[in-house]
């Protein structure tokens, strides 16, 4: 069974990790982050075993305990935004002895698979609004406890992967745009209500960036100067003016797409990109292969919610969207994102390794 | 092994091959919104690296670079011999580049210690070395010392750029004359503020930035052009003289403040403006600013007794009195509209030139109650009162000169003894110097030339004669008259001997807190020309509440007046009225002058004093210069000069360079080169 592992996308996913060290090297040289880099593998080395570990279980019977997890997740979001430690104005964490844990990055494996749960079991060949209801309050609950944290950017990660699922479940297109529309009102009534003055204000220099340079547009011209200066080939490893001499913000983090386009230029660019559309396509591949609905599904929405990541991400250093804090899969520096993201990987794994198996 | 089905077997065959179908279908979806995404995004990139890389590039390397603009050096200003009273000298300023820095905090610390800088300006350097950015300023201009200290610490990030700051070298010498310059190089007062624009040169661009080694290095992209010398009318030593002689008044009488005018009238030039108190433009800071004005341009006061020469002058040219009419001055009172005018002292009978001599209050008023309001008016209009003398010099004063038509009963009277209206002590040498030259109101010259940096006259300011006010046997009458106030009048003080003295006494009672005139506080003044027959000078010395027991204008402001005149008439070498005396000119030797707080590094002000004067005990080289030229070298230098034939000197006895002593005579042969 283990030979039916799919090691293109293994591979394409730690060649991946592997360039995202390389550049948080760069990133971080000489600097106070210097020895980050080093973490970061040990990272990777973890996330490997805790890919491994939800890999072994076969996802249907971690799925049979989906409400529990559920309920679990949510239980935990809730202490961790009553009880949790303020850090920088956000309550995201809790501590684990000397590990910071975030749960929002595991709550968005288990909606994925709570999602895929309950629809998988839906016996219906086309679905209506009214059918998507129930599961749709239970993953905005999920959301709406990450966005209290505040976190807007990985609870909006739940959004497309619900759509996903719910697409493949059989909801008619009509009602996808009629959520999107909707999306589109209840976003606008955000804004008014519900969005605080700096997530406000990130959005309107994303309009006009040079209304504020030093401000909240800052990163977002700066990473845009990164990328636009490094050309087609790059200033080269560790020559990167902008993330070298520090102008660029989180650059080994959030913007650690910037560094490597600063320094490895289109080329390095079109090659790392080419290699996140080959792990989403093999995921793609594993969603169509699955044995049963479940399986497509769980897979079509991790592969979602990384897509989005990625897309979101990109889009963000590229200077097409407003910056939030949505780390790049695989490449910025954090254990949170790279644990997560490697359990994500391992279940589209686990599905794609069983469908052959009874 | 073929895949098992997508859905539990329950459903029909059919249905589940739609179903799976669609599933796939929808996959596709998903995978074609991601290509999209990864079209959008690739189209984007090569935007972004390929097509407007240029511009990105540019912008990575405006922030990583900086460019400053330095001062240029600005010009000097020198006194009319080319001796300079303000020069630019060299000065290192201090910068960093914050992210170089090894610690922001150490190197505060280190440079705080090395600059001298307490608790506050130590905290505001870490602010700024903390601050995201390619360049900031330390401290800019800082002594030589202080930047060796600086420089000995070696510190990675900090760097020296040489720029320059304004240097007096004669501290208080004209200092309001000539102004300040502020921190940031710009004239803020007198000439420095008045010719801003020519002194202060094109700024150098210097380009800073870090090299792959992280050191911060600048390189000039386009050097400074320095700024245009402008050329005073004053003279150093006359300056000099009347600074040092009003400062000896100032304090003897315990004035609040003071003033000296020199001008030569014939050409309208200001020669020297003295004002007390003073301040010292190297650390102006550390003066009030009321100390930074030229009151004698800006500020306008009640001239007193001394406006009667306008009166006098008004009435002879019209011919309503003549010098040796007898006035009935009334018995030391007049009465005009029911008010009383009581004279400073009881007059009876006397001639028109005792009523000036003595200057009698009602002897004036009946004069100028002959000319009439209109007549009278247009004469002090033509002297230039109430009008600006447009003379170079920033913030002057109107002055104050009602027309007739805002006058009451009284204001003619009262004007014709000098109150009721407000002059600048500009305004009052100037115009009697328009009685000195001959009748003519020159506009007063502050600034001779202006030369560039190379030292050729870019232009020169042609003195201005503004209009004729007086007819030559007026003028002949009236120097008459001011001559008896020196000999048998009020003024008897201001006698220079050897030189026959015309002018005018001046006792201004100050207007007091409950605005009705004082009996305590005057301003005394003197106002004349010398010599009487050829007039060379014009000087003007005002001393503000003057105390003491004999405090009058012709008491303190009269002596005053002498010394400065003297000392100005010796050292330009004007003959003596007295055929007797012997002409014994006294050459300059200014005093020695401590630099305020920084010595300059470049002799460039030691080399032009040197030039101007030489060795005064060594007999200077005259050959080649004009005979007016050499005559004045060699009697700045206490010689008696014979001159033989005309044109330019061809030889000289003594010989160039031999020893002389002063007394000793210099015999010039003058002739045509070739």
């Amino acid at each position: 069974m283990l030979l039916n592992i799919d090691w293109v996308l293994l591979s394409a996913a730690f060649l991946l990790a592997a360039i995202g060290i390389a550049t948080i090297h760069s990133a971080t040289f000489g600097g106070s982050g210097a020895g980050l880099y080093l973490k970061q593998i040990y990272l990777v080395g973890a996330g490997l075993i805790v890919l491994l570990g939800s890999l072994v279980v076969d996802y249907r019977r971690v799925a049979d305990r989906a409400f529990l997890l559920y309920l679990a997740t949510a239980g935990v979001l809730t202490w961790v935004l009553l009880f949790g430690p303020r850090i920088a104005g956000t309550r995201r964490w809790f501590f684990l002895g000397p590990i910071q844990v975030q749960p929002s990055e595991i709550a968005k494996i288990v909606a994925a698979i709570f999602v895929a749960k309950i629809f998988s079991e839906s016996r219906k060949d086309s679905l209506g609004l009214s059918d998507i209801v129930g599961p749709g309050l239970a993953t905005g609950f999920l959301a709406l406890l990450i966005a209290a944290e505040p976190d807007l950017g990985t609870a909006f990660c739940l959004v497309p992967m619900f759509l996903t699922i719910a697409l493949l479940a059989g909801l008619r297109l009509r009602a996808v745009l009629a959520l999107v529309l909707a999306l589109v009102v209840f976003g606008g009534m955000g804004w008014r209500y519900a969005l605080r003055d700096y997530q406000k204000t990130r959005i309107y220099t994303f309009l006009d960036p040079s209304l504020d340079p030093k401000g909240a547009g800052y990163q977002k011209i700066q990473s845009q100067i990164a990328v636009g200066s490094g050309g087609f080939l790059g200033k080269g490893f560790r020559q990167g003016s902008q993330s070298q001499l520090g102008y660029l913000p989180a650059r080994h983090t959030d913007f650690i797409f910037s560094v490597l386009a600063e320094e490895r230029g289109f080329l390095g660019v079109a090659a790392v990109l080419g290699l996140y559309l080959l792990v989403l396509f093999r995921a793609l591949e594993a969603a169509r292969l699955a044995r049963d609905r479940l399986g497509a599904m769980l897979v079509a929405g991790i592969a979602t919610t990384l897509t989005f990541q990625v897309v979101y991400n990109v889009a963000m250093v590229a200077g097409l969207v407003p910056v939030k804090g949505l780390p790049l899969p695989l490449m910025s520096y954090g254990g949170a994102s790279v644990l997560s993201t490697m359990m994500g990987l391992g279940f589209i794994l686990n599905v794609r390794m069983r469908r052959f198996a009874n | 092994m073929e895949p098992t089905p997508l859905t539990p077997a329950t459903t029909a065959d059919g249905t589940h091959r739609s179903r799976e179908r669609d599933v796939r279908l929808r996959l596709m979806i998903v995978g074609l919104a991601i290509s999209l995404w990864a079209l959008g995004i690739g189209v984007r990139l090569l935007q972004l690296q390929v097509l407007n890389r240029a511009s990105f590039e540019r912008m990575a390397a405006r922030q990583s670079e900086r460019t400053i603009n330095l001062d240029p050096r600005r010009g000097a200003i020198l006194d009319r011999n080319g001796r300079p009273l303000a020069v630019s000298v060299d000065a290192e300023s201090v910068y960093a580049v914050p992210q170089d820095l090894e610690s922001p905090a150490r190197t505060a610390a280190a440079l705080s210690r090395a600059l001298g800088l307490d608790t506050a300006g130590r905290k505001d350097l870490l602010t700024q070395l903390q601050k995201n950015r390619a360049f900031v300023w330390v401290k800019r201009k800082v002594d030589p010392a202080t930047a060796r200290a600086v420089r000995d610490l070696s510190l990675p990030g900090i760097g020296f750029v040489s720029e320059n700051r304004r240097y007096y070298p004669k501290r208080e010498l004209a200092s309001q004359v000539l102004g300040y310059v502020g921190m940031d190089n710009t004239g803020m007062s007198g000439i420095e503020y008045a010719f801003e624009d020519v002194i202060k040169g094109r700024p150098a661009k210097v380009l800073v930035e870090t090299d792959a080694r992280r050191r911060p290095v600048s390189h000039t992209e386009r050097p400074s052009t320095d700024g245009q010398t402008v050329v005073l009318s004053i003279d150093e030593a006359i300056q000099h003289a009347a600074e040092t002689e009003l400062e000896k008044a100032v304090n003897e009488t315990q004035s609040i403040s003071g003033m000296v005018v020199v001008m030569d009238p014939r050409t309208g030039e200001i020669l020297a403006i003295a004002n007390r108190p003073t301040f010292n433009p190297n650390r102006f800071a550390s003066f009030s600013s009321s100390r930074w004005r030229n009151r004698a341009v800006t500020d306008a006061y009640e001239p007193g007794s001394m406006f009667k020469i306008f009166t006098a002058a008004a009435g002879l040219q019209e011919k309503v009195v003549s010098p040796d009419e007898v006035i009935d001055c009334g018995g030391g009172s007049i009465e005009i509209a029911g008010t009383r005018i009581n004279d400073h002292h009881v007059f009876f009978n006397l001639s028109f030139r005792d009523v000036i001599a003595h200057s009698s209050d009602v002897g004036v008023i009946r004069v100028a109650q002959r000319l009439g309001r209109e007549n009278f008016y247009r004469y002090m209009r033509d002297f230039g009162f109430g009008v600006p003398t447009r003379v170079e010099l920033p913030g002057e004063s109107n002055g104050l000169l009602r027309p007739t038509n805002k006058w009451s009963a009284l204001s003619l009277p009262t004007l014709s003894f000098g109150q009721e209206i407000g002059v600048t002590a500009l305004q009052m040498t100037t115009a009697v110097a328009a009685v000195a030259n001959g009748g003519y109101l020159m506009r007063p010259l502050i600034v001779r030339q202006v030369e560039d940096s190379e030292g050729s006259v870019l232009k020169s300011a042609k003195p201005e004669a503004v209009r004729r006010v007086l007819e030559p046997e007026t003028v002949d009458t009236l120097t008459d008259l001011l001559r008896s106030v020196v000999t048998s009048g009020t003024g008897r003080r201001a006698a220079i001997p050897g030189y026959a003295v015309a002018g005018k006494t001046g006792t201004a009672q100050k207007v007091d807190a409950q605005g009705r005139y004082s009996m305590i506080d005057h301003v005394a003044s003197f106002v004349g020309f010398a010599p009487a027959a050829r007039p060379a000078l014009v000087v003007l010395a005002s001393l503000d509440t003057p105390k003491g027991d004999r405090n009058e204008g012709g008491d303190v402001a009269a002596p005053l007046f002498a010394r400065v005149m003297e000392q100005s008439l010796q050292y330009l070498a004007v003959p003596p009225d007295d055929t007797e005396r012997v002409l014994r000119m006294v050459p300059y030797r200014p005093g020695h002058v401590t630099p305020a707080s920084y010595r300059p590094d470049d002799d460039f002000a030691v080399q032009k004093a040197e030039d101007a004067s030489g060795d005064p005990r060594l007999m200077p080289d005259l050959r080649g210069r004009s005979a007016r030229e050499a005559a004045i070298t060699a009697a700045r230098r206490g010689l008696i000069v014979e001159l033989k034939g005309s044109g330019q000197v061809v030889a000289q006895t003594p010989e160039p360079g031999t020893e002389i002593e002063t007394g000793i005579t210099c015999v010039l042969t003058l002739g045509r080169e070739p």
